[in-house]
């Protein structure tokens, strides 16, 4: 058992869109950046050389994005994505919302760790968050990549839905996780998720970026990405701008670009309507202005209302010229039905409990309206006699943070410290016994 | 059918307490015909729980189970706080001595246990339950509900109360809701559970409605 108060545990949350680290304790992670990290090929001249320092950094600090010689790719992370390379691929390592690629989420750790925080990990226990739907195989190759390769003290792994359930104050709720890559929907009783009740969609920030993107698109606005020109204040409040040119540019790094601007204009504009989205009624709302990084200002009207209702009605995605449908129905269910599956699939004697406590997380549940919204379709669908509330913290940092403050509250309890999967442990009992540690 | 059987074996108080729970249903003369009175506890969890959980691949040695007893017991991501013994003591009396109306518990981060912060007389009714209970702080909460059914028979129910109202601290709700599953398990006896963010969730209309 790993002991003593003055633990200083870290918490680290990796998630689809962002990546989120900090001291178990504090109120706000200290470290929040993107979780897509840019990637550049290498080419045969430089294996070489990289075989020797890949060999090297085995045995002592890694430096930063150092390549595996195997992956023969230099990866950059966190603010690093920030300046345009060429030929830099924009790569994510999550799909679906798993882990794919572990040699990228290695990476982010290691920029969390030592750019970020600058601390040692071995000198400190971990706290990761996972996603509810994680397997056995993802939680022990976690758990072997922090011990072998980090050396941490300890390490603990807890789910995204249960730290939400309890950050909230309650056992028992059905947690609507809206994020950056996925939504999921996951009912959390007794401080246990469900699995069965586990539903995911694609549908969620990012998606709703795209087809904000998208619709500016048809409508012929042209987002320039901000390293494609350049701006100067040539008097007071009158600016110059200049095209540039990098024919080196991925098609991946362009597209990151341009979501970041979008996603800025859904953040500052959009809202849910109350009631579902018709073009003839909202074809008269009135516009919304918003200016772009290169000067330009736009006027958002209907699409306020209409891309958050993407969220309610999947559907609609469809009439916007250049938005992928999804081939799975079931994949593409509005918010409403995949609360009510998600519900029926648990026993029937926490239905009721389950639908009067639904809370609302993630980075896409800042959106305006979403809780009313979801309340009233929600009532709609249920059982005549049921109560339904949904409940999201006032504040907006706390909805997007929820799992990492959970995280962090919980790491930092004194009576917690017993709870940890000790070095001591793992060593004795091998990488499985994580499943009965943390189950 | 005999729907005071419960109270008759409450009430004898201290000669009860010695009897296993299986004998003092029969004392009632209805022997095994109640089960809906019964003051067992009634858990649909375990089944989900057993469902959720991942079997282990291996079976352990004895030394592991020895040396993991307590984690494996607990729930996920569980606080660890302790209980005092104070606590199932105070239940114990309300149980089956009836001298308590309710009892509020807090957590001393401190001490790192749950223990006793009040208890009420049995003579108090709900609303200084309700009183009881802190605007803006975490509580649980054990509440003895007497009430008269249909057929005029009198009956009560144990309500455990799980009360972290929104305008609390993330910190404490989160101690509270990670702590709950352990602390509820030492208990034993309890009916009905609730969790509650606001007053109406455990008005009186509820705790009506989930009594019977």
């Amino acid at each position: 058992m790993y002991g003593g108060d003055e633990v200083s545990a870290i918490v680290v949350d990796v998630g689809s869109y962002s990546c989120k680290a900090g001291y178990a304790g504090d109120d706000t992670p200290k470290a929040v950046f993107s979780s897509v990290v840019g990637s550049i090929e290498q080419t045969g001249e430089a294996d070489e050389a990289k075989a020797g320092t890949a060999s090297d950094s085995k045995n002592g600090a890694k430096p930063m994005d150092v390549d595996k010689a195997k992956t023969k790719r230099k990866l950059y992370v966190g603010q690093e994505l920030e300046f345009r390379r060429d030929h830099m691929e924009v790569i994510s390592p999550m799909k679906d919302g798993t882990v794919t690629d572990w040699d990228i989420v290695d990476n982010i750790w290691n920029h969390a760790f030592k750019q970020r925080l600058l601390i040692n990990p071995e000198e400190h226990p971990m706290l990761i968050a996972e996603p509810s739907t994680n397997t056995g195989q993802q939680r022990e190759k976690a758990a072997e990549l922090m011990f072998e390769k980090y050396k941490v003290p300890a390490l603990f792994l807890a789910k995204n839905a249960v730290l939400t359930s309890f950050a909230s104050g309650r056992a028992t709720s059905l947690v609507v996780d809206s994020g950056g890559g996925s939504t999921v929907v996951a009912a959390v009783h007794d401080g246990y998720v469900l699995q069965k009740s586990v539903a995911t969609s694609p549908i969620s920030g990012e998606f709703l970026t795209d087809c904000m993107m998208k619709s500016l698109e048809s409508k012929g606005v042209v987002i320039r990405p901000r390293y494609s020109f350049k701006k100067k204040e040539v008097s007071p409040g009158e600016y110059k701008v200049m095209d540039l040119d990098f024919p080196n540019t991925t098609e991946s790094y362009r597209l990151y670009c341009m979501r970041a601007i979008a996603s800025d204009i859904k953040e500052s504009v959009c809202r849910v309507p109350d009631t579902a989205f018709d073009e003839v009624a909202y074809a008269n709302v009135p516009t919304t202005s918003y200016e772009l990084p290169d000067g330009q200002t736009i006027e958002v009207g209907a699409d306020r209302f209409k891309i958050p209702d993407i969220l309610f009605n999947p559907s609609l995605s469809q009439t916007i010229p250049g938005v992928d449908g999804f081939a799975d129905s079931m994949s593409a269910r509005g918010l409403p039905r995949m609360v009510i599956d998600s519900v029926n699939r648990c026993d029937v004697d926490i239905r009721k409990e389950l639908l009067g406590s639904i809370l609302l997380s993630g980075g896409s549940s800042s959106i305006l309206q979403l809780k009313e919204r979801l309340e009233k379709e929600v009532l709609e669908e249920s059982p005549g006699n049921a109560r339904v509330k949904v409940l999201a913290s006032g504040n907006s940092v706390e909805r997007r943070f929820s799992v990492w403050i959970g995280g962090s509250i919980l790491a930092s309890l004194g009576s917690f410290q017993q709870m940890w999967f000790s070095k001591a442990e793992y060593e004795e009992h091998g990488v499985s016994y994580i499943q009965r540690k943390c189950p | 059918m005999c729907h005071c059987g419960t109270r008759q074996a409450r009430t004898r108080g201290a000669r009860v307490r010695s009897v296993p729970p299986q004998k003092r249903r029969d004392r009632c003369g209805a022997g095994a015909s109640i089960p809906r009175d019964s003051r067992t506890q009634i858990r649909p969890t375990p089944l989900l729980r057993s469902a959720t959980r991942t079997p282990h691949p291996h079976p352990p040695s004895l030394a592991a189970v020895a040396a993991s007893r307590r984690p494996a017991e607990m729930a996920n991501a569980a606080s660890g706080m302790a209980v005092d013994d104070e606590c199932k003591l105070r239940f114990l009396e309300l149980k089956a001595k009836r001298t308590h109306r309710f009892i509020i518990y807090k957590i001393d981060e401190k001490k790192k246990m749950v223990v006793v912060e009040k208890v009420g007389e049995p003579i108090l009714n709900y609303d200084d339950f309700a009183a009881s209970l802190p605007a803006n702080e975490c509580r649980y909460a054990i509440f003895d509900y007497d009430f008269v059914t249909e057929e005029n028979c009198q009956k009560s129910k144990i309500f455990f109360i799980a009360w972290s109202p929104d305008t609390s601290r993330v910190r404490s709700k989160m101690i509270y809701a990670s702590s709950k599953d352990r602390f509820k398990r030492e208990l034993d006896g309890i009916q009905v559970e609730l969790q509650a963010t606001d007053p109406t969730e455990v008005g009186l209309d509820v705790i009506k409605g989930r009594a019977n």
